[in-house]
């Protein structure tokens, strides 16, 4: 009993220990030499749980006969885990998923990855939106990586509360009187002397919101500090506007708190990526029927997204780039769509008829052309891979103003040189 | 090493018996105290070299690292957040270990009673011990939810307003603090419980002749001969106390748009092992991580000998 008490003490740092001893333990270990011609190539591929309909997954697995597909599907820290295996240069998968927002991070070592230009993918691209495929892209026009799905961002909003606000409640009408920051902030205070209830979860939330609608983030291309640009400022005045004319609910984004006050309808507006409704409908199932989705203020945002590569290391990259072409084959993307909830990278993949479906949570509304409206007009952005640690600085201080009541300008002040000496610490 | 082992058992007869032999002869002796310090070597010993290596370099884990000196020791110095990292690890610490022994104390001195239904309790005891901490703190996140958690709800009721637990620095501090609390009290007290049954039934017969009553008893002698179990609890306490890092991720992880691991509102919930993730593994800081690393190690080090050194003297003094 002593032992096995003394024993479950250290768990608590267990993760963090084995993934660290994982990371600094790592030895080089020679590749798996390439199979010869004619003999099975058994293929390993990595990715998290939810990122591809597994019935999809299975089928592949099973279509690929020149050898054994094998599919490790990674939980947590699954950055970490692939940057493991390429530190120890040992058991590096033939085919893996990378994020969205590890992109940046990956982009710094192209030589790991294949430029799936070389593997003849032409025919495809098109098929896919450019500012996606751009996120993949060295700066020299290297892909790393095929989009499996993009995160267009949207107004989720509770048609019940707004009729009960007298609001207008169709999406066409809700995007006309939403169409800029400002006339949002107006049918906000509008919502909140009718009902009561706020319009936005956090002051977090609006500047990130704004944020993603720039091309231009917290770091230039050249590795330039952006955090005092007028863009960065605006998304900052537009939290801080948010929250002094009473719209932000002051929430954790996510807890349960904020489950409850959506259910409740005390927050009946969401802003959110197309992946957010699996969030909406898992959370707050109950309000079934009552949501519709529109454009989202001042122009559309892509948030989150991921992407399917071939390491450099891979043991047979044109076995690889074949499974990955199935994978996203317009149908199985419409199925992910069905499964998962991620919304189709590849523009073909909305004329299936799991597309068209209509989703009764949206009481029947065509949700799929209200992203593909998004993802039309979406701005490629650049990504800088130090931008969440410059961007850390601005929600710890938006977090200070809602929190404790800091002064918005000193807040703001604090949050530039914070960013700044991030930065400048980071490179 | 080598000369303590071969040397004891055979210094009567053959004082200069070739080395070679000895190990031969020895072997099996070697061969199962092996697999420790290969283990140890490879998974203990090796990582926290590279880590010290790691920490005088500039690292992101992808790129070539630099070399950078003594600079990433600088800058923790300098870095306010970590200072204030430290002082909530502190604050949380001393928020859940002064209660948290106390009341294993009194619990361990109830079990120890001759009650009933000893071992079930002692099992109910143990139970959150066991329980995943990380539902754990899921449960805890929605009992103190602000708007509809059962804390505020059972305040409201009795007509006092709405704590914003979870949004509030202080707020999160005491939570991860009831949760620590909630967690190994139990464990606690099993462990004090362990240490007064070791207590000889004579001293409490000489103390009940002598006219002492219960709690003259519990402070007279189940105490004072409890001490060294109470030390080790008490660095135990304070090794683990000070890595809390699951209970404050889980309570303060916000959703995909903020900064991610940064301890919920005003930092609150930002304890030292929690920065040094989040340097680490949210913005691939790694030669920074290993400096943070090495900073709570040493935080750790100087109050562990500074409470081992004071319990020390004490002790020493009851004896003279």
């Amino acid at each position: 009993m002593a032992d096995l008490v003394t024993r479950s003490r250290p768990r608590r740092l267990a993760t963090v220990a084995v993934t660290s001893v994982l990371l600094l333990a790592a030895a080089a270990a020679p590749n798996a030499s390439f199979g010869a011609e004619g003999t099975p190539v058994d293929l390993t591929m990595w990715v998290w749980p939810g990122a591809l309909s597994e019935k999809t997954l299975e089928a592949v697995a099973a279509d690929y006969t020149d050898g054994s597909l094998k599919t490790s599907v990674i939980g947590d820290n699954f950055k970490t885990k692939l940057l493991t295996s390429f530190t120890a240069n040992s058991s590096i998968p033939d085919i893996t998923g990378v994020k969205g927002e590890d992109m940046p991070y990956f982009l710094q070592k192209p030589e790991l990855f294949t430029d799936l230009n070389t593997l003849g993918i032409s025919d495809i691209l098109s098929e896919f939106p450019e500012w996606k495929l751009k996120e993949a892209m060295t700066p020299d026009g290297k892909l790393l990586g095929l989009p499996i799905d993009i995160g267009p961002t949207g107004l989720f909003y509770r048609e019940d509360v707004l009729a009960e606000a007298g609001l207008p409640t169709d999406p066409a009408e809700v995007q006309a009187a939403t169409s800029t920051w400002e006339d949002y902030f107006a049918f906000g205070e509008k919502l909140k002397s009718a009902t009561g209830a706020f319009l936005q979860v956090n002051m977090a939330d609006v500047f990130s919101f704004v944020m993603a609608q720039y091309p231009t983030k917290f770091v230039s291309a050249d590795g330039e500090f952006l955090g005092e640009s007028p863009e960065v400022r605006r998304a900052w005045d537009l939290a801080v506007e948010a929250q002094q004319r009473g719209l932000t609910a002051g929430l954790q984004d996510g807890s349960p708190d904020w489950a409850s006050a959506v259910l409740s309808g005390t927050l009946p507006t969401v802003l959110g990526a197309s992946w957010h409704a699996g969030d909406l409908k898992s959370s707050v199932a109950d309000t079934a029927g009552k949501w519709r989705v529109t454009q989202m203020p001042g122009g559309p945002a892509n948030v989150g997204g991921s992407f399917l590569t071939i390491p450099a290391a891979s043991k047979d990259k044109e076995a690889a780039i074949a499974i990955i072409r199935e994978l996203l084959s317009a149908e199985n993307q419409a199925t992910m769509f069905t499964d998962t909830g991620n919304f189709p990278a590849r523009t073909s993949a909305f004329e299936e008829p799991a597309m068209k479906a209509p989703d009764p949570f949206f009481g029947g509304q065509d949700v799929v052309s209200q992203f593909a409206l998004a993802s039309e007009s979406m701005p490629a952005v650049y990504n800088s891979p130090f931008d969440n640690v410059v961007a850390a600085a601005y929600y710890s201080e938006l977090s200070n103003i809602e929190s404790a009541g800091k002064d918005p300008e000193q807040a703001w002040r604090d949050a530039v040189q914070a960013a700044s000496e991030a930065l400048a610490s980071s490179r | 090493m080598t000369t303590a082992v071969s040397g004891a058992p055979s210094a009567g007869r053959t004082q200069r018996r070739p080395r070679g032999r000895t190990l031969s002869r020895r072997w099996p002796l070697y061969a199962a105290i092996a697999p420790f310090f290969i283990l140890f070597s490879a998974f203990g010993l090796y990582p926290t070299i590279y880590s010290l290596a790691l920490s005088f370099q500039r690292s992101d884990g992808l790129t070539t690292p630099t070399w950078v000196g003594l600079a990433n020791y600088q800058q923790l110095l300098g870095d306010e957040m970590w200072w204030q990292a430290v002082q909530n690890t502190f604050i949380i610490f001393s928020l859940s270990t002064f209660p948290m022994l106390l009341l294993a104390l009194i619990i361990a001195a109830m079990l120890n009673a001759n009650v009933r239904f000893s071992t079930t309790f002692r099992i109910a005891y143990f139970v959150p011990n066991i329980t995943s901490v990380v539902a754990m703190a899921i449960l805890f996140g929605a009992v103190f939810g602000q708007s509809f958690g059962l804390v505020n709800s059972a305040l409201n009721a009795i007509g006092l307003g709405k704590v914003p637990w979870l949004n509030t620095p202080f707020g999160i501090q005491l939570v991860i603090s009831l949760l620590i609390t909630y967690q190994w009290t139990g464990y606690n007290a099993i462990i004090f419980l362990a240490g007064m049954q070791a207590i000889s039934k004579d001293v409490y017969e000489a103390a009940q002749v002598d006219g002492a009553g219960r709690v003259r008893t519990f402070l007279s002698i189940t105490i004072p001969l409890l001490r060294p179990t109470i030390v080790f609890v008490m660095i135990v306490s304070i090794i683990t106390g000070l890595q809390t890092f699951t209970e404050a991720q889980v309570l303060t992880s916000t959703g995909a748009t903020a900064a991610p691991y940064s301890g919920g509102a005003g930092h609150g919930g930002l304890t030292m092992v929690l920065y040094f993730y989040q340097q680490a593994f949210g913005y691939n800081k790694f030669g920074y991580g290993a400096a943070i690393a090495w900073g709570i190690f040493l935080i750790i080090f100087m109050f562990t000998m500074l409470s081992w050194r004071y319990s020390r003297r004490r002790e020493d003094l009851t004896r003279r």
